[in-house]
């Protein structure tokens, strides 16, 4: 196909990104349209490729197509977004902006592994400045952290693209290249103990650019880990570590979860919640097969919408009160209804409650564990489910935090959801939520199968199941409102008995940060909230206090032990010129000995 | 065609020590300019020359029976280092503004006899005459070092001066087995000839005193005591890139070693690795410098061991892109010097909203020596890497690319304390900050162009 026309989202990025340098004073409303121009062009770039040339295409670049099309989607609704949330005029951050919308597509579309790499570090340089944007001292700190450990990445990366091409060699050096190749993919996914620049990342970014750091950045570590495996290693081959992936896979989601529960600030909570989507993720990829394969796909296409949803309507919330604790919203729904009606479709969705999108990815996800068999899968499907219903205990928290109960902000509805920038996104993202829920055959059929070569599952069933029980669930939902309605008002309202005691509403009202306070004190559970804490499950704080040591190990060394010989044989240097310099006397006398001394020499030597 | 070729490759040759000459009847005030006049000469006669270089023209000028031939290789060092001798003239000029006409008269000339000595490395057919241009550079190199001619400087330009001189005897008694073992001194006749492990590594000692690597490279740490223009010279456009040129020219394509030698390429990754952690410690921003120039310069020589032509290929682009990299960070830290008013980085900080122009500098020319693409570091090193990897020397590639990626680490480091943080309180009150603006974004934006090139 023509590479013109497949590299036309990259080339319409990087082109609107310098047009905002161009025209930086231009003023904001010309750059407003121009970077809702470049968003949709990017988009429709995309949806151009995937229509136009759809039947020429090979399955490997179907998928390139799939994630590039998901990634400039997810990323004209945050450009539209950013409109509403950063109302200062600022080009860079338009520019940089598109920067990384670019370099992700690029890494997505990249024909050569050497080109993705390039697209890589573009992304990571791009994601860096957007993180470091705001320039307080949280920023400044989460922005290093996160350089320097995707910096770590590459290297990992970069060090299996430059070796794959030995891997049929040797059967050491394969298991080598994999290592590397999942740890560098890994840490820019966020699978489990390499996720700690997430967490931080995600906060201290603006709202929009975390929607789309969560939404699809991570997802370019999920892609390239997917090309990786099962097209140049393949999963026949990796008889040992498809248990390990399924370890990392449980570790993930479950880490990922148990700390997302205790978590008060909102985006933290939600970055959390993105590693423990991954953990699904991994599993589907994990289990190698191709039911696996689509459930990981498609769960990757739903975290795209929801989570970015569920960030952009956080980014509501913080705009409304100016803060990002939980504890500090409250009563809200009323206040911001529709923001109240999105996030809980979010909600419900990861959470995988049908009829939303969540739910079918998941059973499909859970299937592949099913019939891949063995004690390890059972394992991980208990903890898949286990997170599953850990994740809906945990947004309900938010939900109840910030929309239900006492309002303790004062907040003014001037310019809230009233600005389509702001609203369509939004909207759109839930609805894409039911309907990528409601309708699955569609998706999988149309899309993923294309995108899966070899790996085109047989038994397509398992995935109308899903979307029966989905219909199902939007039937009984809908069955509930009907008949529910009448029947919900014969419940009788009343006071509270509280035993005579008179207590304000904040008294009686739960915290955010004591929602599930009680969990950390669990047993086993409690260690691993304490080791997290204090730093020591979090690699770069643990690098951070070896490093000094290594430093001064490495200084005395290098530098003070080499200076000191030279200064060593600098002082026996001089001692040996004093001893030469005796022979220098200025008597005559000694001259003329060492004169006939060396004549003598000489002519003994010329004797013989 | 070819004579003029000829001619224009004898004025290379002599125009620096002419030019160096000549601006000693300038007034004092002017020499620095005049020095420009003359480097700026002198790359229109490198770049003169570049096509037919390229071409395989076989260029060559004699004299005394002494050949001086041009080829790729020697237009490539050549032409970088002119172009960075031309930017460190520029930065200079807004540098010594203050200093007595005397100073800038002395900078001038021994700079242009710095820049002579190196185009005579790089031509030089002979064994002899390139030693003795390379001795040439290091007298350059002391002159320069000790420039305040304070006692303390003084001892670290002897130390410098004492080391390489040291080094380059032992290479020359190298030379003296290599003749033994190839009958000739002409490196063109020696081609595809084999010479012992032993010659090569007293040739190797020549390289490591003179590019500073473990455990002979604590003088160039020590050198930025000189004064900025100085350093950068040192670092990026003459004298620790003698070393390079030397293993490039001689173990490139044209001799062999007849058995292993993979000590020399773990000695200089070693020494590429300990700098890298060494200069995460350290304060002085001249220092960090140092020290990741160190580990850069262990980087090139681990790969140039591995004597692949894949890895030679990607030295020579990264030689070009740390060149420029490199001295545009030098300039930069001298820019910041004089804002400060302190090389110590605790002391700086919030550049980033007050100096977007010098920001811009740094961090190009950062990303481009840490490796990230499109910038030509990254194509240099991944080049270099592939060649590693090609030769089967996987353990090797693998802490190759681990030592290239502590460069991020402390380069960013370097760049969160100058760049971000709180503003701290900065002067403007010296003149002079025109030109050396104008030196480092030239240098930034050429190698952001180069990238460009690299990628389509």
């Amino acid at each position: 196909m023509d590479v013109r026309v497949w590299f036309l989202p990259v080339a319409v990025s990087f082109a609107t990104a310098f047009l905002h340098v161009v025209f930086c004073k231009a003023g904001r409303h010309f750059r407003k349209w121009l970077s809702l121009a470049g968003g949709i062009a990017v988009a429709a770039g995309c949806f151009y490729s995937m229509y136009v040339n759809y039947m020429y295409l090979s399955s490997g670049q179907v998928m390139s197509l799939l994630f590039a099309t998901l990634i400039s989607t997810i990323s004209l609704f945050s450009v539209s977004y950013s409109q509403w949330y950063n109302p200062e005029d600022n080009f860079v951050y338009d520019s940089l902006l598109f920067l990384f919308i670019g370099a992700m597509n690029g890494v997505v579309l990249s024909h050569s592994l050497i080109a993705l790499y390039v697209y890589w570090e573009i992304m990571a340089v791009a994601s860096f400045f957007l993180v470091l944007f705001t320039d307080t001292e949280e920023a400044r700190r989460a922005a290093f952290k996160y350089i320097i450990m995707t910096g770590a990445g590459s290297v990992f990366l970069l060090f299996s693209i430059l070796g794959i091409w030995l891997i049929e060699e040797n059967i050491f050096w394969k298991h080598l290249f994999f290592f590397s190749m999942l740890i560098g993919t890994g840490i820019k996914a966020g699978i489990f103990p390499l996720h700690t620049w997430l967490p931080d990342a995600h906060p201290a970014a603006p709202t929009p650019v975390s929607s789309m750091l969560s939404g699809v950045m991570i997802k370019t570590g999920i892609y390239a880990m997917i090309r990786f495996y099962f097209v140049l290693f393949k999963p026949s081959w990796s008889i040992g570590w498809e248990t390990i992936l399924i370890l990392i896979g449980v570790i993930t989601l479950l880490g990922g979860v148990f700390l997302a529960l205790v978590q008060h600030d909102i985006k933290r909570l939600l970055a959390y919640h993105s590693i423990s989507q991954i953990g699904y993720i991994m599993l589907g990829i994990a289990c190698g097969t191709s039911i696996g394969l689509v459930g990981a796909l498609y769960h990757v296409i739903n975290h795209a919408i929801f989570k970015s949803l569920l960030f952009l309507g956080a980014g509501v919330l913080i705009k409304a009160t100016g803060s990002r604790e939980l504890g500090n919203y409250g009563g809200l729904a009323r206040k911001l209804p529709l923001t109240f009606g999105v996030m809980t479709v979010a909600a419900l969705s990861i959470s995988g409650v049908p009829p939303f999108n969540g739910f079918v990815s998941k059973w499909l996800i859970y299937q592949a564990l099913l019939s891949k068999g063995g004690e390890i899968a059972v394992v991980a499907l208990a903890a898949a489910l286990l997170g599953s219903v850990l994740t809906l205990a945990s947004f309900i928290k938010v939900l109840n935090d910030s929309f239900m109960g006492v309002k303790k902000a004062e907040i003014s509805k001037q310019g809230l959801e009233s600005s389509p920038f702001m609203n369509m996104p939004m909207v759109l993202l839930a609805a894409g939520c039911l309907l990528f829920g409601l309708f699955p055959g569609v998706v999988t059929e149309r899309f993923l199968f294309p995108a899966l070569g070899e790996y085109v599952p047989l038994n397509i069933e398992l995935i109308k199941t899903a979307s029966l029980y989905g219909w199902l669930a939007l039937a009984v939902f809908c069955l509930l409102f009907i008949f529910g309605r009448n029947w919900m008002r014969k419940f009788r309202k009343t006071e509270p008995f509280v035993g005579g005691e008179i207590f304000t509403a904040e008294e009686t009202a739960f915290d955010g940060s004591h929602f599930y306070g009680t969990i950390k004190e669990i047993g086993p559970i409690k260690r691993f909230y304490s080791a997290e804490s204090t730093g020591k499950l979090d690699i770069y704080a643990i690098a951070g206090k070896i490093l000094p040591g290594v430093n001064r190990v490495f200084h005395n060394a290098a530098v003070r032990a080499v200076d000191s010989v030279y200064a060593r044989g600098s002082v026996i240097l001089n001692l040996a010129v004093k001893k030469l310099k005796l022979l220098q006397n200025g008597l005559l006398a000694r001259y003329i000995v060492w004169l006939f001394a060396g004549i003598i020499f000489l002519m003994e030597v010329i004797r013989r | 065609m070819t004579g003029q070729y000829n001619l224009l490759l004898l004025s290379m040759l002599v125009l620096p020590f002419l030019g160096a000459f000549g601006i000693r009847l300038l007034p004092g005030r002017f020499s620095i300019r005049g020095g420009l006049v003359v480097l700026l000469a002198q790359l229109a006669l490198c770049s003169a020359l570049l096509k037919p270089a390229f071409s395989s023209k076989f260029l060559f000028i004699e004299i005394k029976g002494i050949l001086f031939t041009c080829d790729a290789l020697s237009i490539i060092f050549a032409l970088t280092s002119v172009f960075i001798g031309v930017l460190i003239y520029l930065f200079a000029t807004g540098y010594f503004v203050k200093e007595p006409a005397g100073e800038r008269q002395k900078f001038a000339f021994w700079g242009l006899v710095f820049v002579g000595s190196m185009m005579g490395v790089v031509l030089s057919d002979n064994l002899i005459s390139l030693y003795t241009f390379w001795e040439l550079a290091g007298l350059c190199s002391w002159r320069l070092i000790g420039f305040y001619r304070k006692d303390e400087h003084l001892m670290k330009a002897d130390k410098a001066f004492l080391l390489t001189v040291a080094g380059a005897g032992l290479m020359f008694l190298g030379f003296t087995y290599i003749y033994r073992f190839t009958g000739t001194l002409s490196i063109l006749e020696m081609t595809n000839k084999s010479i012992p492990p032993f010659v090569f590594a007293l040739f190797f000692l020549g390289v490591l005193t003179k590019s500073a690597t473990f455990p002979f490279h604590t003088w160039l740490a020590d050198a930025s005591v000189a004064p900025t223009p100085v350093t950068a010279f040192l670092h990026a456009a003459v004298l620790v890139k003698i070393g390079i040129y030397g293993m490039a020219r001689l173990f490139g394509a044209t001799l062999f070693v007849g058995g292993g030698v993979m000590w020399a390429g773990w000695l200089a990754l070693f020494s590429s690795f300990a700098a890298g952690i060494v200069a995460m410690r350290e304060t002085d921003i001249k220092k960090v410098l140092a020290y990741s120039t160190i580990s850069q310069l262990g980087f090139m020589i681990a790969a140039l061991a591995m004597f692949n032509p894949i890895a030679v290929r990607g030295i020579l682009i990264f030689y070009v892109a740390h060149a420029l990299g490199k001295g545009c960070l030098f300039l930069c830290a001298g820019i910041t010097e004089r804002m400060f008013g302190t090389k110590d980085i605790r002391a700086m900080g919030g550049l980033m909203k007050k100096a977007p122009a010098l920001t811009y500098a740094f961090l190009l020319s950062m990303l481009s020596v840490i490796g990230i693409p499109p910038l030509p570091g990254f194509f240099g090193k991944v080049e270099a890497i592939t060649g590693m990897i090609a030769g089967r020397h996987i353990i090797f590639a693998f802490m190759a690319i681990l030592t290239s990626a502590l460069t991020l680490l402390y380069l960013f480091r370097l760049f969160r304390y100058v760049f971000m943080g709180e503003s701290k309180e900065i002067s403007f009150g010296n003149a002079g900050f025109k030109p050396m603006n104008a030196s480092v974004v030239i240098l930034a934006t050429v190698s952001l162009l180069i990238g460009i090139f690299l990628v389509m």
